[in-house]
């Protein structure tokens, strides 16, 4: 097998995702499921895997949705996927194509809906899948990558009644038909999403049904054998296989994407490899100016995630944290937070800076959603999630080691 | 006739497959991933998308060909695998529907399938929306379950027609249907892929291409000559004179692949007639190339590299921002751009970074429009880098009497490189013979000495040779070398210094001696006689005689600064120390950025107790070169901080000093440690150096580097032989130290040393040295080698 960071793994070469696949399978056997997870951890290749791989009791649907603007075009997407599942005996019957075909004068012959079927985009949808289910013995799982996205890109073209109404919609469909499954996931995280749509007014939690379900890095077995495998497929020579896969892997948390990126990255440097290399390139990755792994991001999206206004409690949250060899609880945090925060600067650090300590573990909170950070299961006190992304946070923010 | 016609100078894809792996270079590992890439993306479920990244002409199109090439030819893909090759530049992407279509149409033409035609034809009587569904379902029925590998190249380009509708369709095109390979290229990192927000952020695996060095042009050159079956030009590379040539190509191509393609034809050029006409012609053929290239610049971007064009050499930021009335800011990035893209590169002194084109090839070739009729003007600039002073006047010396128009070309042309501070090719030449000698390869290094035998035959040139075969241990051709370097006495007062810089580089002080006092012929003027001689003397360590003839070169040339400052060090060795600060501020007022001297200027303050001028002089060593800061200086600086009451700030600087080590003690990394002598002689006062050795201790120790602090402490055994340190002084010093390290194990040998200098220095009884291991008596001898002379009681 070939380092391919960024590329198609092909199911069968998903290493380390059998027993998550496995509990998510039970999960998906009482409800729909919201997938979240740290970027590049392979939810899309966990979907794909699950997908080709589903066993006869299961009817599964995987589509990227991020290019899908509207919520018409989201349901020609769903009656394409239904149409060509059901064959052309079956369309015939199907209830969808009646209701086009009124609105249309006439019968539907290409993909596109007519313009006129936009605001019936609901009927349309629940039709569909209305036909779908009348004609599958089995339960339908639909795994809808990139999700928030659309609801985003759907928001920005009509408005957030529309977008909610969809995620509305989906809901009711979820408790008409008990066999039917949905598995929400993406690039940025839903509750962001939801979040947005709640600041505009909407009060409904059209997700709340659904379970959530986090895909961890790889366990450190599976990782070193990604490792392994990995080093033995691009051929580099090296003295102790297993300590140099193990030092991989954790030199990258065992992430798979990273552990790719430094196999190609050793690659194309030669053909040998050791302990000592992986963690120097780990180390080289982390303050090459074109940041080959995205950690950027981590920094960049924060005003997007949290707005501007918090942007600084952020910021003094994740220093102190970064800075810190040991977990630190909300109190500890928060009176370290006194010397950062500015009161003149805005009045959420003005109520900080007065006692306040709800603001603060808001924050701490959707920094966890958002996979910065974690509570240390014993006694709750906060660290980063990933030493590797704090270890970059501390170069990046040139804090003392 | 085929091979002379098929090395295509700007369309590597109109070349055939043979003549593409014939020219193949520094690649190979590359290519060969690249295809198995493709392979496994067409036999197996995983799909790779790869990018190439480098400027124009560094070989993109030439590695998209060969992937083309190698993977039509593989039988396993029979089947499997379809090709869509979009063109070169593909303008009329708008839309994710017109890359569609680009990809469309590839398929059609590559595989000349009427019926594919026909029915991307019909599709343009759709409505926008239905033709993109339609495409998208005719492609992948099309396809048929086989993989699509699509080549792109200027994919920044498609990109920026797509926008992020068009990317995002394309994405889940890609991520939806699963039996896409791609393999793209760009000049530079683009939006589409380097923002975070973008679709396709994270999705290739990327691969910057790198400048071809002298050894890959080399490699080249000698695949075209094989290509070819030019023995002429084969055998030609590989001879001094045609290395030598080669650097100057690199020096006009920066590196890039396609010029030195173009000047293959050239190198072995033996008349001037031979080599004007078809230049000429290349250089107009080059100009269209080169002017593509700034018409893909905004107009800022333009303006800053015809500023660069005209200026002919680097040019600091600041300059170039004032010059064309841009905010520096702007300039900074501007450049900074320009670097990505291939036009300029930088080099940095102290704070300031300097940019010059990367091609000075290019300015010649712009330059050609605006020399109408002055085609003269064009050849001289273009033959004072092309040949070397002495091959110009070698030419001009064989020219017969009728030759007008080459005298006129080779006469100016030298009258140009007079003007030159130093000639292109010897500059060319020797910037790599140093990378090559200070990354310890002295078998390149001798071959680039061996060029400038050749195309120079300097005193120095010889002397380089000669220490490249030391190196190698070819000793008896090293002597050879040597001999023949020495003999080649100056005829010109220019020539002493290439002469000087000979001798030192073989370490003959005694024979630099020799020529400064007894020759006469060129007569040598007082200042360079006194400079020779007080340097010479100096490596000698006959520091008072070297003070002597240094004082008298200052005399003779009271404008030059270096004199001043070697006689500042010949000064301070000797103790001297106010004698040697007056020195070194005169050196410092005649060369006010002479970083050495505030270097200088510092530890002499600091010998003399002025640590808070010395601290101010610490710093501007640091403000001047920010390289220059290593261990030595950090540290002492610290101690200064230390010294002044600042400990705080002292032991956060002494940490930061001991980082730079990242735990080596090799004595290369660590300089001197002067802090501890510094401290003897700065001050008797017990208190204080109990207070400086803890926190010396407690800071190198938990560094790992108590080993360095060991030798600083042998060091202060040496100031224990000067007078100025009383008998009771020294005996508390070394008190001092037992007492502080007595929990410090690893000190005990040292202690029992510093233990024996401070009784031998109060008794001189040899006695005191015999009870010591003969192993720790010989480290301790050196030391104390002048307490006799110093202090013997009469």
């Amino acid at each position: 097998m070939k380092s391919n960071p960024g590329g198609e793994i092909a199911p069968e070469h998903v290493i380390g995702r059998d027993g998550f696949i496995e509990n998510l399978w039970q999960v998906l056997e009482h409800q729909s499921v919201v997938l979240v997870s740290e970027r590049r951890m392979g939810k899309s290749s966990v979907m794909k895997k699950m997908r080709a791989e589903c066993t006869g009791r299961h009817v599964v649907f995987y589509s990227d949705v991020e290019d899908i603007p509207t919520p018409l075009e989201f349901v020609e997407h769903v009656f394409g996927t239904v149409r060509s599942h059901l064959g052309t005996m079956k369309r015939a019957t199907s209830q969808t194509e009646k209701i086009l075909g009124k609105l249309a004068g006439g019968e539907i012959a290409g993909l596109k809906f007519p313009p006129a079927a936009a605001p019936q985009w609901r009927e349309l949808l629940q039709s569909a899948i209305g036909d779908l289910m009348m004609h599958c013995e089995h339960s339908v799982v639909f795994f809808w990558d990139e999700l928030p996205l659309m609801l985003q890109k759907i928001k920005h073209n009509t408005d957030e009644n529309t977008a909610m109404n969809l995620l509305d919609a989906l809901r009711s469909l979820r408790q008409t038909h008990p066999k039917l499954r949905m598995v929400f996931t993406g690039s940025i995280g839903l509750h962001h999403v939801i979040t947005s749509l709640r600041e505009a007014g909407h009060t409904n939690d059209s997700t709340n049904d659904m379970f959530t379900v986090e895909l961890d890095p790889l366990r450190d077995q599976d990782a070193q054998l990604l490792a392994a495998q990995l080093i033995n497929g691009e051929e580099l020579v090296c003295g102790d296989p297993m300590g140099t896969a193990r030092a991989v892997a954790n030199a990258v948390d065992r992430i798979p994407f990273y552990i790719h990126h430094v196999i190609a990255l050793i690659k194309s440097r030669g053909h040998v490899i050791d302990s000592g290399l992986a963690e120097e390139t780990v180390s080289q990755a982390m303050i090459n100016a074109q940041d080959p792994w995205h950690l950027c991001h981590y920094r960049e999206r924060m005003e997007e995630y949290y707005g501007q206004e918090r942007v600084p409690v952020v910021l003094s949250l994740l220093d102190e944290l970064a800075a810190s060899n040991e977990p630190m609880h909300l109190q500890l945090l928060v009176s370290r937070l006194g010397a950062s925060l500015k009161p003149e600067r805005s009045a959420l650090e003005r109520d900080i800076l007065s006692g306040n300590t709800e603001p603060v573990r808001r924050t701490l909170d959707a920094l966890q959603r958002d996979h910065y950070i974690a509570r240390r299961q014993d006694d709750g006190a906060y660290e980063f999630r990933f030493p590797l992304i704090k270890r970059w946070w501390r170069i990046h923010r040139s804090l003392p080691c | 006739m085929l091979k002379e016609m098929s090395l295509s100078r700007y369309t590597p894809s109109m070349l055939p497959h043979e003549t593409l792996e014939a020219i193949l270079v520094q690649r190979h590992e590359l290519i060969d991933r690249l295809v198995d890439n493709v392979k496994t993306s067409a036999l197996t479920g995983n799909k790779h998308y790869n990018l190439l990244i480098g400027p124009r002409g560094i070989g993109k199109t030439h590695m998209v060909s060969l992937v083309y090439h190698r993977v039509s030819k593989l039988e396993e893909l029979t089947g499997q695998l379809a090709i869509a090759w979009l063109h070169e530049e593909e303008w009329g992407v708008a839309s994710f529907l017109d890359l569609l279509l680009c990809i469309l149409r590839a398929l059609y033409e590559e595989y000349k399938d009427k019926d594919l035609e026909a029915r991307c034809t019909a599709l343009r009587k759709q409505s926008m929306e239905e033709a993109e569904a339609q495409a998208k379902s005719i492609l992948l029925e099309w396809l048929d379950k086989r993989t699509l590998l699509i080549l792109a190249e200027n994919l920044d380009e498609i990109f920026n027609g797509l926008r992020d509708d068009g990317e995002q369709k394309l994405r889940a095109y890609i991520q939806n249907n699963p039996v896409f390979t791609i393999v793209a290229t760009s000049q530079s990192l683009f939006n589409g892929v380097s923002v975070r927000e973008s679709p396709f952020y994270g999705f290739f695996e990327i691969q910057y291409l790198s400048e071809f060095s002298f050894d890959d042009a080399l490699s080249l050159l000698t695949n075209i000559a094989t290509y070819r079956e030019d023995k002429d030009l084969a055998k030609y590379t590989q001879t001094p004179e045609g290395r030598s040539r080669l650097r100057a190509v690199q020096h006009l191509a920066g590196g890039n692949p396609r010029v030195y393609i173009i000047f293959s034809q050239f190198l072995t050029c033996e008349s001037l007639d031979q080599l004007v006409d078809p230049l000429m012609k290349t250089l107009d053929d080059l100009t269209p190339y080169y002017q593509a290239r700034m018409s893909y610049l905004t107009p800022q971007q333009r303006k800053v590299i015809e500023f660069l064009c005209e200026k002919r050499g680097a040019v600091s930021v600041s300059e170039i921002a004032q010059a064309n009335f841009i905010p520096h800011p702007s300039a900074s990035g501007q450049l900074k751009r320009l670097k990505e893209l291939g036009y300029v590169r930088s080099h940095e002194r102290g704070r300031e970074s300097y940019y010059e084109l990367r091609e000075p090839l290019m300015r010649i070739a712009l330059e050609v429009k605006h020399m109408r009729g002055e085609t003269i003007k064009l050849l001289v600039e273009f033959l004072k880098l092309w040949y070397s002073r002495n091959e110009l006047t070698r030419r001009l010396e064989l020219l017969g009497r009728d030759a007008t128009a080459e005298r006129k070309y080779l006469t100016q042309a030298l009258d140009a490189l007079d003007r030159e501070p130093e000639e292109p090719c010897i500059k060319a030449s020797t910037s790599d013979y140093m990378t090559h000698f200070e990354h310890k390869d002295y078998g390149r290094a001798l071959q680039v000495a061996d060029e400038l035998i050749q195309i120079r035959g300097s005193a120095f040139d010889w002397a380089r040779r000669a220490k490249c075969l030391v190196k190698l241990g070819r000793d008896l051709e090293a002597d050879t070398a040597t001999k023949q370097a020495i003999e080649l006495r100056p005829m010109t007062l220019e020539a002493v210094a290439d002469y000087f810089s000979a001798l030192l580089l073989l370490d003959k002080y005694e024979d630099i001696l020799d020529f400064a006092t007894k020759n006469m012929e060129p007569d040598l003027d007082g200042f360079m006689r006194f400079f020779m001689r007080g340097v010479a003397l100096s490596c000698l360590y006959r520091h008072r005689e070297a003070a002597e003839s240094l004082s008298r070169a200052a005399r003779a040339l009271p404008g030059e600064y270096y004199s001043h400052y070697l006689l500042f060090e010949q000064l301070y060795i000797l103790g001297r120390y106010n004698e040697a600060l007056e020195t070194v501020d005169e050196s410092i007022r005649l060369e006010p950025d002479y970083a050495p001297a505030w270097k200088g200027k510092a530890m002499t303050l600091t010998r003399l107790g002025c640590l808070d001028s010395a601290l101010v002089s610490f710093d501007r060593v640091i403000e001047l070169t920010p390289a220059a800061a290593d261990f030595t200086l950090l540290s002492q600086r610290a101690d200064i901080l230390m010294a002044l009451g600042r400990w705080d700030e002292g032991r956060t600087a002494m940490e930061h000093a001991l980082d730079t080590l990242n735990g080596s003690s090799a004595p290369e990394d660590t300089g001197y440690l002067d802090i501890v002598p510094n401290l003897l002689m700065r001050t008797q006062d017990e208190s204080i150096w109990r207070k400086h050795i803890d926190v010396w201790l407690q800071l190198f120790t938990a560094h790992g580097l108590v080993s360095i602090l060991k030798v600083g402490v042998l060091s202060s055994i040496i100031v224990l032989a000067d007078h100025v340190i009383s008998n009771t002084a020294a005996v508390s010093w070394g008190r001092v130290w037992q007492e502080s390290t007595r929990e410090y194990k690893e000190m005990t040998l040292l202690m029992r040393l510093l233990a024996a200098a401070v009784e031998y220095r109060a008794t001189l009884d040899d006695r005191v040295l015999l009870r010591l291991p003969v192993e720790e008596r010989r480290v301790l001898e050196p030391l104390i080698k002048d307490f006799q002379k110093n202090f013997k009681i009469s």
